[in-house]
């Protein structure tokens, strides 16, 4: 039944420890909420029984629907403020009034309800009572095809029951302002308002004014700073925290349903609080949970679109990709690189989750080889690309985030056994990279950068070279990478120039350590200066220094 | 007939104008259907909502402008409504649709969406806007108030879309963002 949608399921428990207030304010908010939710709903169900658009059945069934969703019972009476210039108030029964609408009207432009305002709650004889008053607007055309418009002062009566659960029902209709019976008397509410000025995360301790007494509160905290992905949908379960009967209100446009919070579109990441009443145990105080909406890609929402706890993030990653580089007896060397890699497989989302997405790379390097030693200057350059479901106003929106690295390395290795086919090496290097990370909405033209940081690291490692032919060689390489700093997106740059790579990942907090197993595949693509000519041309030098 | 002057209103610059360059990338106009699709469900979830008699009028009265605000325009946009009991389809404003959906017969309501196609790209109109459609398959089932289904029909739809740019206020400051909205839906076939 319909009429069960008035019925507002806010617990009565709390009077038993609460004897002294009629209502909580929380009561008496949403109360006052309903009031003028159903003053706006009479005004567009009038329209709709006016519009020419449902037929005569139709609105018959509205009426009766109406009747049970929204007033006490067909002998509710109303004045009549249909009839246009009436010289004397009318009164009408609910249904009659209702279909007189349609009787009376041939079409209904508009029918409006403004300037509400609902007045405090009022008891007298046992019974609640609270009032809506409003302008109404009509304009239309009657069934003589006169065209009526017209404005009136109106005051809608509603009686509030409270056994067992709170339920309003529409008493009377009438002319005017809300005027108080002088037997009425305001119902009490219970001051305590919800905590204000605390931080979201840190529910008010002072102590109550009211004379609840906070015993058995339940444990508020695994609620509290919860992280979630910001997604097209969002939906908290709120079956665990509601579970003691109490309710709550969310700050900002959802829908709560079925004990599930549904926030179909966030305007963009930040906090957002829901405030909870625990009405059971004696305790009155309402608590203010808090919810950070982050701007992450959740890998690892359910079916149902839960979004994920974040937690330590393990993940692994593969990359494919052609390198380039020069032969293995090369003296000095010019060498470039470029590659690809594929999506990464992470579990979990997190803020610094060091999500990898397909991108691109490329690299150039300098560098020179003699006998065993060799140094490289690496200049490593690489995009990802990604989309991120995000929703950023009131439409959703994918994001395309953008995350650029420049790497300038330099590294020294040392050969053990040089020109052979096994070749094994030590290998120790510096790399400084430049992280930078923007942002675009996907269908929009402007950009905007997210972070610009500078990182360093230091890496270790050791492996063989197995060279095929005298074009290409295979690298096989076992090492540790430590950034510098706070940040772990250190790690990506030396995926990318590994190139074809297997590496695994575990994250250790704020410092990376990373066991790099990298077979690389190499060929030349240009060939090395000739030692002999580089020989020739030095001894040139020398010689025109010498004159 | 006034679905019929809007489809037509929306074919003209269509027609005339596919042949524009444009100035979308493909990846844009793939994420233009996808979140035209988004919208799509969106709309059946608070259609639900606005159907379902166990809900509040304060909720309904959310999901009713959720859903408003899903359409260009709640009064000149057209949602077709037809049944298996009648050859009729009525046409009706997207803003009485909801009202005539929340007020009349079911106390709860199911929608179920497949065999989602779009119609065609986005096409580029003379305004600078982008138009499209998707074409879904709706399962709509209505139970009474002992939750017994009451009402069923599959239901060929055309959903009309209009994609415009907009400037909004984000995290970031002032973007340029496109917007997309709703507006006619076109019934094709109904079928028990």
């Amino acid at each position: 039944m319909y009429l069960k949608s008035l019925i507002l399921l806010i617990a009565t428990s709390i009077s038993l420890s609460c004897s002294s207030a009629d209502f909580s304010s929380m009561e008496e908010k949403e109360v006052k909420e309903t009031v003028r939710t159903i003053t706006q709903e009479i005004a567009s169900l009038v329209q709709s029984l006016g519009s020419e658009y449902f037929t005569r059945a139709e609105k018959n069934q509205m009426v009766q629907n109406a009747l049970e969703d929204y007033f006490l019972g067909q002998s509710v009476m109303i004045e009549d403020d249909l009839i246009h210039n009436a010289s004397q108030v009318r009164y009408s029964k609910a249904e009659d009034y209702l279909r007189n609408v349609y009787l009376f009207f041939e079409t209904i432009y508009s029918f409006e309800h403004s300037s509400i305002e609902i007045s405090d709650i009022y008891k007298s004889n046992g019974k609640y009572y609270i009032f809506s008053s409003y302008r109404r607007s009509l304009e239309g055309k009657d069934k003589r095809g006169n065209h009526v418009r017209n404005q009136a002062k109106r005051t809608l009566e509603f009686v509030l029951r409270k056994s067992g659960e709170l339920k309003l029902e529409i008493t009377y209709l009438r002319f005017g302002d809300f005027t108080a019976s002088p037997d009425y008397r305001k119902a009490a509410i219970a001051t305590k308002e919800p905590t204000k000025g605390n931080s979201p995360n840190k529910p008010s301790k002072s102590p109550s004014k009211n004379p609840c007494t906070e015993v058995g509160k339940p444990s508020l905290n695994e609620y509290r700073s919860e992280t979630y992905c910001l997604k097209s949908k969002v939906r908290i379960d709120l079956n665990r925290l509601l579970s003691g009967g109490g309710n709550g209100s969310w700050r900002g446009p959802a829908l709560q349903s079925n004990r599930y919070l549904v926030i179909p579109h966030l305007k963009e990441p930040g906090d957002y609080n829901y405030t909870y009443t625990e009405p059971q145990n004696g305790h009155c105080e309402s608590q203010t949970l808090q919810y950070t909406f982050v701007l992450r890609k959740c890998k690892s929402a359910d079916k149902n679109g839960n979004p994920s706890t974040p937690s330590d993030v393990r993940g692994s990653a593969r990359s494919v990709a052609i390198a380039q580089a020069p032969h293995a007896d090369s003296e000095q060397f010019i060498a470039g690189s470029i590659g690809g890699f594929s999506n990464v497989n992470l579990q979990q989302c997190d803020t610094f989750t060091p999500t990898i997405y397909p991108g691109a790379a490329g690299s150039l390097s300098l560098g020179i080889r003699n006998w065993q030693i060799g140094a490289d200057v690496d200049l490593g350059f690489n995009v990802l690309d990604t989309d991120v479901d995000l929703v950023m106003q009131a439409d959703t929106s994918n994001v395309k985030l953008s995350r650029t690295f420049a790497s300038l390395g330099l590294f020294i290795r040392y050969d053990f056994m040089q020109n052979r086919k096994v070749t094994p090496f030590v290998q120790a290097g510096l790399y400084s990279i430049r992280d930078s990370t923007s942002y675009q909405m996907q269908l929009s033209s402007s950009k905007k950068r997210i972070s610009d940081q500078q990182y360093f690291s230091y890496q270790m490692a050791a492996g063989v070279e197995i060279k095929l032919g005298n074009s290409g060689a295979i690298e096989l390489r076992c090492g540790m990478i430590k950034s510098l700093g706070s940040a772990s997106y250190i790690d990506h740059m030396e995926l990318i120039k590994q190139d074809l790579g297997y590496q695994a990942s575990t994250n250790t907090g704020t410092m990376w350590k990373r066991l790099m197993i990298s077979p690389q595949l190499r060929f030349i693509f240009t060939h090395p200066l000739n030692q002999n000519t580089f020989q020739e041309a030095l001894d040139l030098s020398l010689e025109r220094l010498q004159q | 007939m006034k679905l019929l002057y809007s489809i037509l209103l929306l074919a003209v610059p269509i027609a005339l104008f596919s042949q524009s360059s444009v100035q979308l990338s493909e990846a844009e106009l793939q994420s233009f259907s996808a979140r035209a699709l988004n919208l799509t469900k969106d709309l059946s979830y608070y259609i639900v909502t606005i159907a379902d008699k166990s809900v509040t009028p304060t909720e309904k009265a959310e999901a009713k402008k959720l859903a408003t605000n899903l359409f260009l325009s709640p009064e000149s946009c057209i949602m077709q409504v037809s049944s298996i009991n009648s050859s009729k389809i009525a046409n009706i404003p997207i803003a009485q649709y909801f009202e005539r959906l929340q007020r009349l017969r079911y106390s709860k309501v199911d929608i179920e969406w497949y065999d989602i196609t779009y119609a065609d790209s986005p096409k580029l109109g003379s305004d600078g806007k982008y138009y499209g459609t998707i074409t879904v398959f709706q399962k709509f089932s209505g139970f009474n108030a002992e939750n017994q289904p009451v009402y069923q029909d599959i239901t060929q739809k055309n959903f009309y879309f209009h994609f415009d740019q907009v400037t909004i206020d984000t995290i970031d400051g002032m973007q340029l963002v496109w917007v997309i909205k709703l507006c006619d839906v076109q019934v094709r076939e109904t079928s028990s």
